[in-house]
Formats: structure tokens, C-alpha cells, sequence
């Protein structure tokens, strides 16, 4: 640890940590644009600039690459520290076009930010424009470049060499006229190529998913858990008007960092089209109340042993646990299982799981059987009534294969997110929340305990989470001990029962999450990148 | 000028100097005895105190620097050898690679014993195609012949000397802009920390020397470093080779100890002014600042007079410009060329430098105002000292220096301040 | 149109390659082969290279933009260089600048119709004392007149 003074207040921060990071981690702002937390140093934008006591009087220097020491005093706001940080940036805004009402930047670019907070100068470029070309230029799957807008900070191309390791991008030309590019018709194609438009300070390098699409001081931000595989990196769900219009990764140091991979990240769309919308009934919509009534007139009749459930890892701990509490209490939880027969995807190194589900690690913890091979065997036997389905389709796209098993029963009750052939084949077809849409806890492949909160609230009211589905049946059913207000509180009974949950809350939960004690089913990410390179600058003890 | 012994150029002119059968008939390679008989400590000591100063613009002691190598990190040492002269007006460092080639692998031998360095490399500018040729012919003979490759002349020591062509980037003239170039990137200058000597060319510790520093090494060894210090001034030690171009009758280079007058350097040696009167002198490369001629009087060709005449001895080779020369258009061409040759890292850098030649191209035009000028002298400050390497500064120097001293020059271009609005009458 | 090394050339530049502890600092010299070998460096002739050092293409592209010697279009037979920084400044290499454009009809970059002559301002050339100064090709040609410039270029024609 070290003692230090910034602007007269005084710090202890870990050693290692940077004069900048130190600063604006204990609350004190100062410029930059081009440091980055996760990506080495590369001080070029110069504009963090303090003043740092030394044996010949105040040193001019960059924050970010200069790391602290014992006794170090800095200033940040001496009048030579202020006009260097301002004439910085003056020179960054030089040739800047005025693309503010066309830029998808406009709200949280840094520099229309650090202009007001370091610049209000007036304009004196007297000279003709420096036009450097390129504008609205197509160079990946996902990403435009807009030349002009460009600050020259490397990030993106520091990310590209870092994280997916495919440098494909580069700095043409020398001085004044450098600028961004890729190798002609090797585009930015690598899975990470996204987080370049999360690095880029300024508007050059935007997503064509949300080119133009929506303002973003329009945005609301809800805390949330990707859900593209079971790495579970954590996002941010940016919605306006029962509408996600883009995924953002949110920090955490432990886990995925600040990046995401781009399935992840435009999956966003996939959770909203495509949805069922309708309690369906035989061939007829109807209601929610209508079906849980009529499916509990189905179900009073029958024995404990014929009626199966499928589960699913894509469903929430809590609609897991209620649906698994709804079968010990009143059928035979030997016939609950969870199997999941999809596609295997892409793996590597970096944060990306062949496991595309969110919640496999969710079934052990709960108990609740991932195989399912010998409930499948009996349904096609012939031995189960009704069977409710939540969220999930084991046989995937293999339709000659459901109807094997399917068609065996009376009754299939799907309870799903999106339309699909097998909810066609349901007898009674219920649609339930996506996880944008309710608050839930999930578990990863590396034993976190995360938490995912309701962004959007579905249109119609028959759309409920699995878990408050189930626990409305269960009380059509007159079964006790099924009285949840909202999901939430089944987490806390939850919590109560399982043993690795034992004194959590919901609400207790941290935002990144917490490590269970479940042995992990993957590896960390990041295996064989470096690791995180500069040191956290929280302070740890604040002295006054 | 008192007679002195030719150091650096005693080969310039000799049939067949530049090949080894020249070379050791002229004495070549006899350092190597009195290098291997002292420890490496003694010889970094050795060339401490005989006050070479580095050669290539900067003037730090070079034996200082060869004592920031730590030579415990387990990591092999290099020696990078700055041959990408660059700077305007500098011209000698290509005579001494293509006349005395085997001088400087000398020189490198004895740096890299002192440092404990096994490999080195000659960054040489791309334009310098012969002297990479004869740099090459040299080392080959010079591996044939024992004086490079294993246990050097049966001493234990082994180097191994390799040459890098650059392909025409004046920023790669600066120390981490050279290493960044050697390691097959754009030559961009690496913030520091970590310094080179410590943290330099593929991660190891580094150290890089101008081409006549290094030449100069071989003569310390061999003669002493009491013999050095007895040559030149007290704190400009030595020999140097002094250039002149611009307006002289007799441009050129020479080699002599530090001291001599500027205006004896010019008269004597440039045999005077030509085409007018004495109006400005660059004295050491485009990036000091410039002096009149009345300055120049009393000016000497040491560190420490140009020190005390606000300006820097630089490479030593100086611009002598006459009373007709237009002090605008030779800023213009500094500006243009320091925007054209900033590597585009930095952001004072990359902006300020093409600002101030936008604008100097306003004032040329005659569209600018006194209000420019003032403009200009703040994008300086606004540049030097807040960047990664000096070059900046290279141009803040000039900018301020020739509108302080020339300011009538440029105020001829600039147009009248606009003429106040008269108040309305009631 | 895609290009390749030579084997001869792959070996020698794994020569070079060796001299060096990280194969990427043979770019450089990677890219003067490429130079050699295929008349300049186009785009084709930096993939190649890119294969042949293991780097990506974009970050030979970034080294060959960079430096102003890799030529990027191909030159003409003679490549004329002709140093416009101060000291040549002084002694008159704008003259020689304006001989070689009015000549040949060429300005800064262009290369002639028939392809003998192309023509760049370049920067100092290290002959401050004898200048103006021009490289053609690799060689240089000192103290020029617009005269001599111009006898030089109808010498140059007759080659």
C-alpha cells in the first residue's frame, strides 16, 4: 500500500496501482481518453495530465503511466495541469467533425463529456479543416468506421491484439494523417469483434445492430446476465419503452471482465422476437386464469405417477425450485428431469462455452436429474398422462423424434418464451417471461450465483415467470405452502432450504455475483490471455 | 588551430581505409588490447571520465548511460547503434560509416565489452545504401579475421554485429522510435517508463549510442581518459566533426577539438558569408533554437556555449543563412517538415505540429494577423513537455525562437488588425 | 493478383530471420525483399509477407504505410528523390523541383506516362553541404544546378 496526496486529500492505495486510476477510482476526475483499465498502458492521448512534486519543483506527467509511490503528491487542477489537460483536448476537437446529431456516440462519448467538464473554450481553428475521409465505411459483420470521428487512442487496436489476438486492425500513415484501418478484405471478423465499439471513446466505430436505432440519454439500464451460454457474462440491458435495443457488458473483474463475446451480445433480439404471446387452449386463446383452471381440473384426477415434467437450464433457479417443490408436493419428483439435447456450440480460450445454456450448473445445485434419459423411455412407453414442459424442447429441432415421444401422452403443457413447433403440438400452450422480463438467479459454469433483474414489463398480464405459473397451480390444486409474492421471495425460501444458498438474499446477492461452493464445469475465462494489467486504484483507507 | 591528432577522420582520404587490411595498417583495432586487459566496470569507469559526451544531439555522458544497465535480470544485453541521421543540416555520420566502417565496429566492440553486450545492431536510415554495404563488407571481414564473432582475438569475448535498414522515418532517430523499428514495427517513440536501458529492444536491457560516440570510444581506450579530457574544453572534451552548410563559400565537415569560435568556424573554415551579410545561424540541426548574428559573436562550438547562449550544441553541424533569407518561409519549411515526420502518436504532437503548418501557410498567403503569430507561441507551449519524446519540442524551439528574434520578418506578412467599427453617430 | 517468394528468397530471408530473437523484427527487411523482389510493395506483396514473417495483415500494412521508402505504387525505372528540407531549402531546391516538374510533367507522387520516371519530395537526405540533392534510385546525385538536373534526366533517358 502506499500513502499518497491528490489535490490535498489523502489516499492509501494498493502499490502498482496508477496515478489516474488512483484519482478517479477515490472520486477525483480527471481526463482521459486513452487509458484503459483492462488493456495495457499506451499514453498517447496526453490528456491526463497532473502535476507531481518532485526534488526540481512540480513535474508535468501522464496519470496513467506514472504508479504511485509513498509520500507522492499529485495535483490535478493546478492552472498548468488544466491547460494542458485543455489545450489536449482542444487539439483532439481540432479537425472533429460536427457529427453530433448523427452520431450514435452523442450522450456517452467522452469527448462531448470532457469537453464540458475540461474544455468550454472557444473555437480559434482559423485554418482550413483537415479533412481525413472515410466516412460510414463497412469494415465487419458488425462494425462501421467513421474515420473522421477517430481520436487515435489505439484501444481497439490494443483490443484486437490483447483479447480474441487477431489484430486486425492497424494506424495507416504517420502524423497528421494517420488514421484507422483494417487490411483490405481482411475485415474485423473475430468473436469479440463488438467490444471495439465498446472501447472507442468517441463515435468512429459503431455496431450496425444499433446504428441510428435509438438515442441513448433515452436508455434505461437494467442490471442483468447474458444468457447466449453458460459463462454468464454480465450485461447490462439497455431498453426503452418495453424494447431492448443492445446488450452492454458490465464490469466484472472476476469474470468476463468488461468484454463479451458478439453471440452473446446480439442475442438480444432473439428474446424478443418470435414470442408466444397467447394462452392457447386446444385450438382457442384464452386466459391465464382459464388454463391454470382447466389444467387443474386435468390434473386433480390423476395419480401421483402420471404426470412427468420437463425442466429446463434455461429456467431460473427459482422456477426450477417451485417446479420441483410442485412435484415432491404432489406428484413423484423420480418423474422430473431436465434433459437438453441441443447443438453443442463454439468454445474457446477467451469467454465462450460449447454449453449454450445459462443454467446447467442451477439443475445440480437444485438436484433436479440433467439426464432424463430414463423419464423419456418411460413416456414413450406410455406410462405418463400429462407432461408439463417449461422452457425447454429436448429433442431440439429433431421433430420425428418429439412426436415420439409426445404423442404418446394426453396431454402436453408447454410453457414457453417463443413460439415454436413443438408449442404448436401443445394441448394448452403458456406463454412465460424471458429473463429480461424477471427477476431471477442463475448459476454459471464456474459456480457464480448471479442475479438477473426485470427490465421490460410483457404487455399482456398472462405473461408470468415459470415459477409464479407454478405456484398458481399448485393452489388451483389446493396444495400448500406455495404463497410467493413475487420472485424474489422464492429466492429467500429458497435460500432457506438449499444448503449452498443458506443465508443469502435476494437482495443480498453482490451485483457481480457470488462464488458458490459447487465444483465448476468449465474453466476461467481467459485462459492463456493476460491477465487484468493494471491494478485496481480503490482506495482502502480514506483518510480526511 | 592548434595541430591535434585526427581521431574520428584519420582514415578519410587513405586508399583502401575502409577495408581491414587499411584499418590495422593504420592502427586500427589496437584499443582491443587495453580493452580486454581492463574489467568491464574499468572500462565503463574509463570512458565516464573522459566526458564523451553522446554525440547524436542529446549530449548525455555516455559513459553514464552504459552504467544504468542492471546486469543481474538473467536477460541478454543489447547494443543499438543510431545511424538513422536525420536531423536537417546533420551530414557527417554517413562519412564516417562509408570512410572508416571498421572504426565503428571497433567502437561497438568496446561498448559492448563495457556493457557486457553480445549482439548489436546498426540501425542505419534506408537512403544510406553504401555505407550499409561497407558496413556489411566490414563485418564480414572482420569475422573472418577474428575481431567479431567468438572469443574475439582469444579474449572470451564474443559479439556478434548485424545491420537493420530503416526505409525513411526520421522519428525513428530517437531512442525508442529506433528500438520500436528494430522490433519490425512503426517507429513510435514508447512512453517512459520503463527507460531503455532497463526495459529497451525485445524486452532487455538496451543501450543506444550515436555513430561517433561509439567512433570516438576506441581512441579513449587505447590513449586514456586524461589524454581525452586534455583535448577541447573543459567541459566539452575531445573531437568532434563540425559541419557547415547553407550560406557559406565553402561548405563542408571538419574534425577539431571543441572551442573554436563560431565566427572563425565560419570565416576560416566556411571562408565567410556568401551572398551577404551574416543573418542567422542554426547551430546544430533544425531543432535548436536559432541565433542571430550578433548572438554568434560570442558564441564557441562547445556544450557549454551554446548552453549559455539559450540554444543547444545538437550534432554540430550548422546553417548559416544570409540577410536575404526569408525567416517565414524557412519556418515553413521546418513546420512542414516536423508535421510531415511526427510519428502521429501523440496528440499535442500530431495536432500542434500540423496547426502550426496550416498556419504558417495563412501567413505566407498574407491572410493572417499579428494574432497568429501569438497563437502560434501558444500551440508551442502547448506542445512541449506534454508529449512522449522531444520532437514537439523540436519544433516549439524554432517557432519561439525565430518569432522572438525575427518577428519583423513575419509581421511584413501579416495584414493590418481590422479597423475598429466606428462608433455610431448620434 | 496474389504473389510469392521465391524458394531461394524464403531462404534467405529465414537468414535474416535469425539474426533476431522475435521474428517479427525482420519485417523491415521482409519488406525490402518484397521490394526487391516484386518492384514495390502492393497489397498482394504484403499479404505475402505477411505469411512469410507470421504476423497479421494488418500490421504489415501499418509498417509499410509508415515508412515513405516502400513504395506502395510501382515507380517508375528511375525513381527520383529529391530533398526539400532547409539546407537544400537554401541553396535552392525549389529550382530543382520546378526543372524536374516542368521536364517530365509530373508533380509530387506521379509517376510519367511511360513509366521511366516517377518523382517525390523527400525530406533531408543527409547532404546538407552539397546540396540540393536527389537520390536516383539508390544513388546520390550532389551539388545539382537545373542544368545538370536536366542533363541528368536526358542522361537517364538514353539508358
Amino acid at each position: 500500500m502506499a500513502k499518497i496526496t491528490i489535490n490535498g486529500k489523502a489516499l492509501e492505495v494498493a502499490d502498482g496501482t496508477n496515478v489516474l486510476d488512483a484519482a478517479i477510482s477515490n472520486g477525483i476526475p480527471l481526463e482521459h481518453f486513452c487509458y484503459h483499465t483492462y488493456l495495457p498502458v499506451a499514453g498517447n492521448c496526453r490528456t491526463c495530465m497532473v502535476e507531481i512534486e518532485g526534488p526540481k519543483g512540480p513535474m508535468l506527467t501522464i496519470g496513467c503511466n506514472t504508479k504511485v509511490a509513498e509520500g507522492m503528491v499529485i495535483h490535478t487542477e493546478t492552472p498548468k495541469a488544466k491547460q494542458a489537460q485543455k489545450s489536449a483536448l482542444e487539439m483532439l476537437l481540432l479537425d472533429h467533425p460536427l457529427d453530433c446529431p448523427v452520431c450514435d456516440k452523442a450522450g456517452e462519448c467522452k469527448l462531448q463529456n470532457q469537453y464540458m467538464e475540461y474544455g468550454l473554450y472557444d473555437f480559434r481553428r482559423d485554418v482550413p479543416r483537415y479533412f481525413k475521409g472515410g466516412k460510414a465505411e463497412d469494415i465487419g459483420e458488425h462494425i462501421m468506421l467513421d474515420q473522421e470521428r477517430c481520436v487515435l487512442c489505439t484501444r481497439c487496436i490494443r483490443f484486437v491484439d490483447e483479447v480474441p489476438k487477431t489484430s486486425e486492425l492497424g494506424i495507416v500513415n504517420r502524423g497528421h494523417e494517420s488514421k484507422i484501418s483494417i487490411f483490405p478484405g481482411v475485415r474485423l471478423d473475430n468473436p469479440y469483434s463488438g467490444n471495439v465499439t465498446d472501447v472507442c471513446p468517441v463515435g468512429a466505430l459503431t455496431l450496425k445492430e444499433f446504428r441510428f436505432k435509438q438515442r441513448v440519454w433515452f436508455l434505461k439500464k437494467t442490471e442483468s446476465v447474458c444468457h447466449g451460454c453458460a459463462r454468464g457474462c454480465n450485461i447490462t440491458v439497455e431498453h426503452n419503452k418495453g424494447r431492448v435495443y443492445r446488450y452492454m457488458p458490465r464490469e466484472n473483474a472476476e469474470l468476463n471482465k468488461t468484454w463479451i463475446c458478439d453471440e452473446g451480445r446480439f442475442s438480444f433480439d432473439h428474446y424478443q422476437e418470435n414470442r408466444q404471446t397467447e394462452v392457447r387452449l386446444g385450438h382457442s386463446t384464452s386466459n391465464l386464469n382459464e388454463g391454470i383452471a382447466q389444467l387443474s381440473h386435468i390434473l386433480e384426477g390423476l395419480s401421483k405417477d402420471e404426470v412427468a415434467g420437463i425442466a429446463s437450464p434455461f429456467a431460473a433457479l427459482e422456477d426450477l425450485y417451485v417446479m420441483k417443490k410442485f412435484f415432491e408436493k404432489r406428484f413423484n419428483p423420480k418423474n422430473l428431469a431436465a434433459p437438453f439435447w441441443g447443438k453443442k456450440g463454439e468454445e474457446d480460450n477467451i469467454l465462450k462455452l460449447a454449453d449454450k445454456t445459462p443454467n446447467g450448473q442451477g439443475l445440480t445445485l437444485l438436484g433436479i436429474d440433467p439426464d432424463g434419459t430414463d423419464l423419456l423411455a418411460r413416456i414413450e412407453k406410455g406410462d405418463i398422462k400429462v407432461v408439463l414442459m417449461m422452457h425447454n424442447n429436448p429433442f431440439g429441432q429433431d421433430e420425428a423424434r418429439a412426436n415420439q415421444v409426445y404423442d404418446k401422452v394426453k396431454a402436453l403443457i408447454v410453457l414457453t418464451v417463443h413460439k415454436s413447433k413443438v408449442a404448436e403440438k401443445g394441448s394448452m400452450v403458456f406463454p412465460v417471461r424471458s429473463f429480461t422480463e424477471k427477476n431471477g438467479t442463475f448459476v454459471n459454469a464456474t459456480s457464480r450465483l448471479q442475479r438477473v433483474r426485470q427490465a421490460i414489463e410483457p404487455e399482456s398480464g398472462d405473461v408470468i415467470e415459470a415459477s409464479l405459473w407454478f405456484a398458481k397451480l399448485a393452489k388451483a390444486l389446493k396444495v400448500e405452502g406455495f404463497d410467493y409474492s413475487d420472485t424474489p421471495s422464492v429466492f429467500n425460501a429458497m435460500a432457506k432450504e438449499v444448503e449452498l444458498l443458506k443465508g443469502l438474499t435476494f437482495h443480498s446477492i453482490p451485483s457481480t455475483g457470488k462464488v458458490l461452493d459447487l465444483k465448476p464445469v468449465a474453466a476461467e475465462p481467459f485462459q492463456g490471455v493476460k491477465a487484468q494489467p493494471n491494478v485496481s486504484g480503490k482506495a482502502k483507507v480514506e483518510k480526511v | 588551430m592548434a595541430e591535434f591528432e585526427p581521431q574520428l577522420t584519420k582514415r578519410f582520404g587513405v586508399k583502401d581505409g575502409h577495408k581491414l587490411k587499411g584499418f590495422l595498417e593504420t592502427g586500427g583495432y589496437a584499443s582491443l588490447k587495453n580493452l580486454f586487459a581492463k574489467k568491464p566496470p574499468e572500462v565503463i569507469e574509463e570512458v565516464k571520465a573522459s566526458g564523451l559526451k553522446g554525440r547524436g544531439g542529446a549530449g548525455f555522458p555516455a559513459g553514464m548511460k552504459w552504467s544504468f544497465v542492471p546486469q543481474n535480470t538473467g536477460k541478454p544485453i543489447y547494443l543499438a547503434v543510431n545511424a538513422d541521421e536525420g536531423e536537417p543540416g546533420t551530414f557527417t555520420d554517413r562519412y564516417m560509416m562509408f570512410h572508416d566502417p571498421h572504426l565503428l565496429l571497433e567502437g561497438i566492440i568496446c561498448a559492448c565489452y563495457a556493457i557486457n553486450s553480445h549482439t548489436a545492431y546498426i540501425y542505419v536510415r534506408g537512403e544510406f545504401f553504401e555505407q550499409i554495404e561497407r558496413l556489411n563488407a566490414a563485418i564480414e571481414e572482420a569475422k573472418k579475421a577474428n575481431y567479431l564473432g567468438k572469443n574475439i582475438q582469444g579474449s572470451g569475448f564474443d559479439l556478434e554485429i548485424y545491420v537493420h535498414r530503416g526505409a525513411g522515418a526520421y522519428i525513428c532517430g530517437e531512442e525508442t522510435g529506433l528500438l520500436e523499428s528494430l522490433e519490425g514495427k512503426p517507429g513510435k517513440p514508447r512512453i517512459k517508463p520503463p527507460f531503455p536501458a532497463v526495459v529497451g529492444l525485445f524486452g532487455c536491457p538496451t543501450i543506444i549510442n550515436n555513430v561517433k560516440t561509439l567512433c570516438s570510444v576506441p581512441w579513449i581506450i587505447a590513449n586514456g581518459a586524461a589524454a581525452y579530457m586534455a583535448i577541447g574544453t573543459k567541459e566539452s572534451t575531445g573531437t568532434h566533426v563540425f559541419g557547415l552548410s547553407g550560406h557559406v563559400n565553402q561548405t563542408g565537415f571538419w574534425e577539431m577539438p571543441f572551442g573554436l569560435p563560431m565566427m572563425d568556424f565560419i570565416n576560416n573554415y566556411g571562408k565567410g558569408v556568401k551572398g551577404g551579410k551574416l543573418k542567422a545561424v542554426i547551430p546544430g540541426g533544425s531543432s535548436c533554437p536559432v541565433l542571430t548574428a550578433e548572438e554568434c559573436q560570442d558564441l564557441t562550438l562547445s556544450y557549454e556555449s551554446m548552453r549559455d547562449h539559450k540554444t543547444m550544441f545538437g550534432t554540430g553541424c550548422a546553417i548559416i543563412m544570409n540577410e536575404h533569407v526569408d525567416m517565414v518561409k524557412v519556418l515553413k519549411n521546418l513546420t512542414h517538415f516536423y508535421s510531415h515526420e511526427s510519428c502521429g502518436q501523440c496528440t499535442p504532437c500530431r495536432e500542434g505540429t500540423a496547426w502550426e503548418d496550416r498556419i504558417m501557410k495563412k501567413i505566407l498567403d498574407g491572410e493572417a494577423t499579428t494574432k497568429e503569430l501569438e497563437l502560434m507561441l501558444e500551440i508551442a507551449d502547448n506542445m512541449e513537455g506534454k508529449t512522449i519524446c522531444v520532437l514537439s519540442a523540436a519544433l516549439a524551439m524554432p517557432v519561439r525562437s525565430f518569432l522572438k528574434k525575427f518577428r519583423g520578418d513575419f509581421e511584413k506578412y501579416c495584414k493590418a488588425a481590422s479597423v475598429a467599427v466606428p462608433e455610431a453617430v448620434s | 493478383m496474389p504473389v510469392t517468394f521465391k524458394p531461394e528468397v524464403v531462404k534467405e530471408f529465414e537468414g535474416i530471420a535469425s539474426r533476431y530473437p522475435q521474428r517479427r523484427a525482420a519485417l523491415l527487411p521482409a519488406l525490402w525483399l518484397a521490394q526487391r523482389e516484386f518492384g514495390f510493395v502492393s497489397l498482394d506483396a504484403m499479404k505475402a509477407v505477411a505469411d512469410l514473417v507470421g504476423c497479421s495483415p494488418a500490421q504489415v500494412l501499418e509498417t509499410a504505410n509508415f515508412y515513405t521508402m516502400y513504395q506502395k505504387e510501382k515507380p517508375g525505372k528511375y525513381h527520383l528523390q529529391v530533398c526539400q528540407t532547409i539546407a537544400c531549402l537554401l541553396n535552392g531546391s525549389e529550382e530543382i523541383k520546378k526543372t524536374i516538374q516542368d521536364k517530365l510533367g509530373v508533380k509530387n507522387g506521379e509517376t510519367t506516362k511511360d513509366g521511366q520516371f516517377s518523382y517525390q519530395a523527400v525530406e533531408c537526405l543527409a547532404s546538407c553541404h552539397t546540396g540540393p540533392c536527389m537520390r536516383v534510385n539508390d544513388e546520390y546525385h550532389e551539388g545539382l544546378t537545373p542544368e545538370s538536373t536536366a542533363k541528368l534526366i536526358d542522361e537517364l533517358k538514353k539508358k
